[in-house]
């Protein structure tokens, strides 16, 4: 392969390359073409169009379209309070989230690593609630909060008397009950497929020095799941910054505004009230652009972290 | 050795009591589906003395379950299998193709599975309706196409790395031209990636709620997702139904899991640590 | 290589100026088509999909009647979404130059903004229209044409318990302080005032059009004419909040737990002796309490007692759109749903009052005395407050009944959002 690939680079430009060359495009483009342009229709202009908009005044209401240079930026950075509320509350939703579902997850993998016979029984089990759709999750666990844990209350457990979706600071916590239940299983799977890469000499190695079990983990295990690490607090990062199926379905942003995420911001901007298209494509830029940002630093933090194996 | 008895015994107590919580959902929406609204508001712990299948029977009365699970099987199968065939396609054509400008449509890919949706919905929802295909199962299974082929790729692309060049040599030698050679030879190397690649997108699409919401215009084209939602409206607030129709929707996906578990569980570790 | 990528790229590009171009001209080829051919489809979109049945046999009526009578074979494309989701899905339809043929629109906040936007066919000359009902002609009317047919027409204020009333022999009150004096009397027999139900954002939002159409009406007629202009705030309205306080005081609990669903169970169950509510939920209420005796009557605002109005509106009302390649057809569906003898028994079936002098049934007992606040010139028109307006007060009214908001924060956050409204175009 290498020398082939030397080869090409060598004789670039002799003749029988270029008749070469142009067979190859053609087979080039036979293999990309159908997916370029499903992914050119689908994806690329849309985004391209919706760049373009959120320099505009679109909305559903005039039939002249506009446009109107900076100001939707501007007015999302200085003269939208709710914008600037649902992205605070967001990155509070994303930090929890992101830390207790990657810490459980660690957890309970390393708990299913312990078993034998049971191990694959309590995989099925922890990873079962993936399978429901979030929209279905919310509509379940509204059935949990509103009907059954009420109920449950009157056992003795007065603690789960709570009003889970109808009060304010209550409610954030509840939407992320639901997103805990429902993501964790998937980041288990994703450790404990890691955890079975780790060399069972490695550990070995660390008991026989008489590391404790505890050190054992932080700096034998750990150090050797760390490409699982980057890849699970990525996934819970993308997922919980764009959060909406739950929040949608569980309060709807509610009470009031006091769980309207931004994904839910954004989609009430275009969606209801005065359907700013323009204006919501500029904020969903905006968020775009916060989503790349903390995405790739936390990647290229991460990734330094971890060992060459 | 004592000790290690006792560990695994926590161990276990711990797991068992995860495991509940996991499980304590699904089964309240399951047992209570088969009680009166009456017996739901005053002993919702409790099995159900008689079973109340006329939850059931209404909920499907009220969705026509079977025209929805048609909808949601023609577009998660149009929509799989655009992914899987043209992902890998332009997955192994990349992967076998060196040089810059492969690198850099592979990156034009690749930036994309990072847009939120919220960022195209607006502007797709529009395009689509430009073409045409607005409405209709099919077009929304070809718009997932379009969304997912970029992770089709990308894992595709890694794995065709780990496949010898000598196979498709051997089949050029023998007279087959690429297409064939990739058929015939490439997509059966491929097809431990490719199932991981439908199992993802398959939870990915059957489950999807907002493009369908945006995209399906007819009630009769509803995917099985959005019907349950409208049963949640405003005025048909009862919860014997909306649990029967909960249960009904979530069966085929769990089922699916209990027959394909060992794919999907491997085909998830497999996707995510490719990554 | 480079080239094909270039032309690639050309070619995107090219689909997507044609795309993404701002074109208000696609002036498709109106085919009136009714004789070219004998099949038509024809999409409507309704927005209750909780009268599926209902509809769904209405038209097959409709289907047979026009092959009897014109030989066409008209097929439906029905669409009925969620309330919830509905009019996002309508708006996105018709600024996307996907128009159902037929679609239901909000009459008094929907008729204005989608006239401008040129969406609207005039049905002025359909024969219902002579049959109409004054109230709901009025509201279907603007600028002299009549641009949707009504469906349902509503007349409400808040629902109270007959039977609780008597037995603690209140009036039904005429002012605030004798509503207080009401909540006084049922306070001290331990009986709740009134059913919170603020889980359902636009239950909260129901005392916007109630307050403003009410105090509007009496003190500031004015008041919408300067509102367009800019010139004008809810924060000149006067005790706009001392309603919703007092149900907010005297409730029953936790109500941002209970929905529409749950509070008229409860209002059935007798839990409380009113609720703040439209007769839209009667049949609910029926359902759980057969033998509920209430009824709808005007909420009072302040202390005159000229502004204990019922608030008569048309809500849901059936359109044609101008863009629709069968127009013909779909106005002779939209006059079918009025004047055939179908409609006499579909109004029936789905609890509407009648709105023509076609239709031959009584109105519902729960109406009788606000029909006659009605008849009596004690009522207003649903105000025009657009549409953002009202599902901005969703919000700050949940924010403020939680005690998070300031009575200032909720109506300068309305102010704004009704001027943007106004910006749009």
């Amino acid at each position: 392969m290498d020398t082939e690939l030397a080869t090409v680079k060598t004789k670039s430009n002799t003749f029988r390359f270029n008749k070469a060359k142009k067979k190859k495009c053609l087979s080039f483009l036979m293999f990309l073409t159908p997916a370029f342009l499903f992914y050119a229709l689908f994806m690329l202009i849309p985004l391209i169009g919706a760049v373009y908009y959120s320099f505009t005044n679109w909305n559903a209401a005039s039939q002249v379209t506009r446009f109107v240079g900076l100001s939707n930026y501007i007015e999302a950075f200085t003269n939208d309070p709710y914008f600037k509320e649902s992205m605070l509350l967001t990155i509070k939703y994303t930090s929890i989230v992101v830390i207790v579902q990657n810490v459980l997850a660690l957890l309970i993998a390393l708990l299913i690593e312990y078993r034998n016979r049971t191990r694959n029984l309590f995989r099925t089990v922890f990873f079962m609630p993936n399978m429901v759709s979030l929209i279905i999750s919310a509509f379940m666990w509204s059935f949990i909060f509103t009907i059954v844990l009420p109920q449950l209350s009157e056992y003795g457990l007065s603690l789960l008397d709570q009003g889970w979706l109808g009060n304010p600071d209550v409610a954030f916590y509840s939407i992320i009950i639901v997103a805990i239940w429902r993501g964790t299983g998937y980041m288990m799977i994703i450790y404990i497929a890691a955890l079975q890469g780790v060399p069972v000499h490695l550990k070995e190695a660390a008991i026989i020095d008489g590391a404790s079990s505890f050190q054992n983990f932080i700096h034998v295990t750990i150090p050797m799941i760390m490409h699982a690490i980057t890849i699970c607090v990525f996934l819970t990062l993308n997922e919980a910054f764009k959060v909406f199926d739950v929040v949608y379905g569980l309060t709807g942003g509610g009470p009031g505004r006091s769980t309207q995420v931004v994904a839910l911001n954004i989609f009430e901007e275009a969606f209801s009230g005065n359907f700013r298209y323009g204006y919501a494509n500029a904020k969903s830029m905006i968020l775009f652009v916060i989503i790349l940002i903390i995405t790739i630093v936390q990647v290229y933090v991460m990734r330094g972290k971890e060992v060459e194996s | 050795m004592k000790k290690n008895r006792l560990s695994s015994i926590f161990n276990m107590v711990i797991l068992i009591a995860f495991g509940a919580i996991s499980l304590f959902p699904i089964y309240m929406v399951v047992i209570n589906s088969f009680k009166s609204q009456d017996q739901i508001f005053n002993s919702v712990l409790q099995l159900p003395t008689t079973l109340h299948f006329t939850n059931y029977t209404e909920a499907f009365s009220q969705i026509n379950i079977a025209q929805a699970l048609w909808n949601s099987l023609t577009v998660t199968g149009i929509g799989i299998a655009g992914i899987v065939l043209f992902g890998s396609m332009a997955g192994y054509k990349l992967a076998r193709t060196p040089g810059k400008l492969s690198q850099i449509i592979f990156l034009f890919f690749m930036s994309s599975m990072l847009i939120p949706f919220h960022s195209i919905m607006i502007t797709l929802t529009r395009m689509a309706n430009m073409i045409g295909i607005q409405g209709s199962t099919v077009g929304l299974g070809l718009i997932y196409i379009g969304l997912g082929v970029s992770m089709s790729i990308f894992l595709t692309t890694g794995f065709v790395k780990t496949i010898p060049k000598e196979l498709e040599e051997a089949a050029k030698i023998d007279g087959a031209n690429e297409m064939q050679t990739f058929i015939k030879v490439i997509l059966p190397l491929l097809s431990p990636i490719l199932v991981t690649i439908g199992i993802l997108n398959l939870l990915w699409i059957w489950n999807d709620f907002l493009l369908p919401l945006l995209m399906l215009t007819n009630v009769n084209d509803y995917t099985i997702i959005l019907s349950v939602n409208t049963l949640f409206g405003e005025y048909n607030n009862d919860w014997p139904k909306i649990l029967a129709s909960l249960v009904i929707t979530t069966i085929p996906l769990i089922t699916a899991y209990v027959f394909l578990q060992k794919y999907i569980l491997d085909g998830i570790a497999e996707g995510a640590v490719k990554g | 290589m480079k080239k094909l990528f270039m032309i690639l790229s050309v070619m995107t590009t090219l689909v997507l100026i044609v795309a993404c171009g701002n074109d208000a001209d696609t002036s498709e080829t109106t085919d009136e088509g009714a004789n070219a051919s004998d099949d038509v489809e024809l999409k409507v979109f309704i927005d209750q999909p909780r009268f599926k049945t209902y509809y769904e046999d209405f038209l097959d009526g409709f289907t047979e009647y026009y092959e009897e009578e014109n030989g066409i074979t008209v097929r439906f494309q029905l669409e009925m979404p969620g309330p919830n989701e509905a009019a996002q899905i309508l708006q996105t339809r018709l600024s996307s130059n996907d128009s159902p043929d037929v679609f239901t629109l909000h009459a008094l906040n929907n008729i204005p903004v989608y006239d401008n936007a040129g969406y609207l066919e005039d049905l002025s000359d359909l024969p219902f229209v002579e049959n109409l009902l004054d109230a709901p002609l009025n509201a279907v009317t603007r600028d002299e044409k009549v641009l949707a047919a009504p469906l349902e027409t509503i007349y409400w204020g808040y629902l109270y318990n007959v039977d609780i009333f008597e037995a603690y022999d209140l009036e039904v009150p005429e002012t605030i302080s004798e509503m207080e004096t009401v909540v006084e009397t049922l306070n001290e027999n331990d009986v709740t005032p009134f059913i919170r139900s603020f889980q359902e954002r636009n239950i909260p939002q129901l005392f916007l059009p109630l307050v403003v159409g009410a105090l509007a009406e009496t003190e500031k007629p004015d008041f919408f004419e300067r509102m367009d202009n800019n010139d004008a705030s809810l924060k000149e309205f006067e005790g706009f909040f001392d309603m919703m306080d007092i149900q907010n005081q005297h409730g029953t609990d936790r109500p941002f737990e209970i929905d529409g669903a749950q509070g008229s169970n409860m209002f059935a169950n007798e839990e409380a002796a009113m609720w703040v509510q439209g007769p839209w939920y009667a049949e609910s209420i029926l359902a759980s309490n057969e033998a509920l005796n209430f009824r709808v009557a005007p909420l009072p605002i302040n202390d005159n007692p000229e502004a204990t109005l019922i608030n008569a509106s048309v809500s849901t009302s059936l359109a044609v759109s101008k863009d629709s390649d069968h127009k013909d057809i779909a106005k002779d569906l939209v006059n079918y749903f009025l004047e055939s003898e179908a409609s006499n028994d579909l109004f029936q079936d789905l609890l509407f009052n009648p709105v023509s002098t076609n239709h031959d049934f009584e109105p519902f007992p729960w109406l009788d005395e606000a029909m006659e606040y009605v008849e009596a010139g004690r009522s207003y028109q649903d105000p025009p407050i657009p549409n953002a307006v009202k599902s901005e007060s969703e919000r700050v009214f949940q924010t403020y009944l939680a005690g998070s908001d300031s009575q200032d924060d909720v109506l300068e956050a309305l102010d704004r959002t009704w001027e943007q409204s106004l910006a749009l175009d």
